[in-house]
């Protein structure tokens, strides 16, 4: 028998508040990560749905890091599935000169899933290497690796403006 | 704040906009902290994104009968699904002692380590060996002119269909789960280069060398979607540790592996089993990677001459090891054995399972099942479209 979804509120009363605060940055995240939209509102939806289900368990630890974790393991099967050789869904509104950061977009794209996802986790959530490495479910070695490689790449595509940051 | 943070936070913040999360518990009430929007239509989007697809019909024809082929489609939801043997696709997937394995019997196909995951590829070529003509066709039209690859979302690892792979190249050794020089290559753009495009995917797209680290597992519905398991390999943790062991212990396994560990041996390579001579090239790879790093960041050893002979190497340890566990005859020896393994591990761990995953594989079947009949004949009537255009009945 398939386990179903409980419609029961989950234990304990703090799930909403958690929503709420982290509805955005794990859609931020999420879009980060695979650079689409759609996949970044559907696996941020789905992340938030397991930790409905879980909230009992994981409120006990750290949920933040927890909904990371999914969220990134999710956007990566979206991002297979999907969006490897697609466009990037840019929102219909985005046309135009609106967005102001065209060149990173485009190097963001030109990294590897992988690269990226470091990149974001350690540059935009200024995480620790160590922590990097949990949240995409590699060894530390690994996450360095990821980062190394990532640095290289962007340090040939973007500007010295963002190239200085670089750094660690 | 330092710039790239911003930017970030600037470019994710205006992809975002608009889109609003539904409480899980309250699914029709907007939460009222969150953006004004409407919740975007997700489907119409990915019809939107779907639009723009250079779809190259004739694969997406080729996905379809062999997706036809391999799901046996047709057939009732909870019928059991066809499991390859010796003689090609016959009788369904079963416990050992003939359980019914319901919803794992679709799921059964492809569980197994993510790094093995790409044991799939078997059945790609499968797809390319029963439709010679088509197969030859798309060679040619992708030889004459210019040709977008789809990664089509049916295929499942996003790998879209090419040519099968030829012993003694880099898609060859992808192909036996090897091609880990791509994982360390595959950080440019995509490639468009066919043969590139499916060594660099079928590696990158599975993680590359951290597949072999993480041993995160994957479960794919024989519709081929993935679901992640997301597990680490470790029988302390995971219900899905004892899967390798079982594998390892399959009788028809151990008789195979001795003889090609002797097989090896005279071909100058010195390995116990297929797993271990994958885990030696990518430790070989990693010291590599140490040795050339004189600082970090410093210069990548992409451009040593030790990382073109590793390459090297490892394409030859790749043929030599397709070659002695038997060819075509032994990889479906393996795979018998593994679906052996994985009905065993279902049966025993059934109940862990569902708790733990039911619910991802119970969505994903129904979604791939909603999306092959949505898209199947409209997929069917494009690619005879195409394939009449290219004179390639």
């Amino acid at each position: 028998m398939i386990t179903k979804r409980s419609t029961n509120p989950p234990p304990g009363s703090t799930f909403d508040d958690f929503f709420r605060d982290q509805q955005q940055r794990v859609l931020q995240l999420c879009w980060l990560s695979t650079l689409d939209r759609a996949a970044a509102a559907d696996a941020a939806q789905e992340a938030f749905a397991r930790a409905y289900t879980r909230w009992g368990t994981i409120s006990e630890g750290n949920p933040g890091a927890w909904i990371r974790t999914v969220a990134l393991n999710l956007c990566r099967d979206r991002w297979r599935k999907e969006s490897r050789l697609s466009d990037r869904a840019l929102p219909e509104s985005s046309a135009g000169d609106r967005y102001q950061n065209t060149d990173l977009l485009s190097a963001l794209e030109l990294l590897s899933g992988r690269q990226r996802e470091v990149i974001v986790l350690r540059y935009w959530m200024d995480l620790k290497l160590d922590d990097c490495a949990k949240a995409m479910n590699v060894s530390t070695s690994s996450a360095r690796q990821h980062l190394s490689r990532a640095h290289d790449r962007l340090r040939d595509l973007v500007g010295p403006e963002i190239a200085k940051d670089l750094v660690s | 704040m330092t710039a790239l943070k911003e930017q970030l936070e600037s470019l994710s913040s205006q992809h975002v906009e608009g889109i609003v999360l539904s409480h899980p518990g309250e699914p029709h009430v907007s939460i009222p902290d969150g953006p004004a929007a409407s919740i975007i239509d997700l489907s119409e989007e990915r019809q939107r994104r779907r639009g723009r697809y250079i779809l190259t019909a004739v694969a997406a024809a080729v996905v379809l009968v062999g997706f036809l082929i391999f799901t046996n489609s047709g057939d009732d939801n909870s019928a059991p699904s066809p499991v390859a043997t010796e003689g090609g696709l016959d009788g369904p997937i079963a416990g050992p002692n003939g359980e019914d394995l319901g919803i794992w019997s679709d799921a059964i196909l492809a569980l197994g380590p993510q790094g093995d995951a790409d044991r799939s590829l078997e059945r790609e070529r499968s797809i390319v060996r029963s439709l010679p003509e088509i197969n030859k066709c798309v060679v040619e039209t992708m030889g004459s002119e210019p040709f977008e690859i789809e990664w089509l979302f049916a295929d499942g690892d996003g790998t879209g269909i090419v040519p099968a792979p030829i012993a003694g190249e880099p898609a060859f050794a992808a192909s036996e789960g090897f091609g880990i020089a791509a994982g360390f290559e595959s950080s440019s753009a995509y490639p468009t280069d066919v043969d590139t495009c499916y060594y660099a995917s079928t590696v990158e797209g599975l993680n590359g060398p951290d597949a072999w680290a993480s041993r995160e597992f994957v479960a794919a519905t024989s519709l081929g979607q993935l679901v992640s398991l997301g597990v680490p390999f470790d029988p302390e943790v995971s219900p899905a540790g004892p899967i390798e062991a079982l594998i390892s212990e399959d009788p028809a396994i151990v008789e195979n592996e001795n003889s090609w560990s002797a097989c090896m041996d005279a071909r100058g390579f010195q390995y116990d089993s297929d797993v271990q001579a994958r885990a030696d090239v990518f430790r070989r790879y990693g010291e590599l990677d140490e040795a050339n790093r004189s600082v970090f960041n410093g210069p990548s050893f992409l451009d040593t001459p030790e990382f073109a002979a590793m390459k090297a190497e490892e394409i030859e340890i790749a043929t030599a090891s397709w070659d002695c566990s038997g060819g075509e005859a032994g990889a479906i020896l393996r795979e018998n054995a593994r679906q052996r393994a994985l009905a065993d591990f279902v049966v025993t761990y059934r109940e862990d399972l569902e708790v733990q995953y039911g619910n991802d594989l119970f969505t994903a079947c129904q979604s791939a099942k909603t999306m092959a009949s949505d898209e199947a004949a409209d997929i069917q009537e494009r690619g005879e479209a195409r394939l009449q255009n290219l004179g390639c009945e």
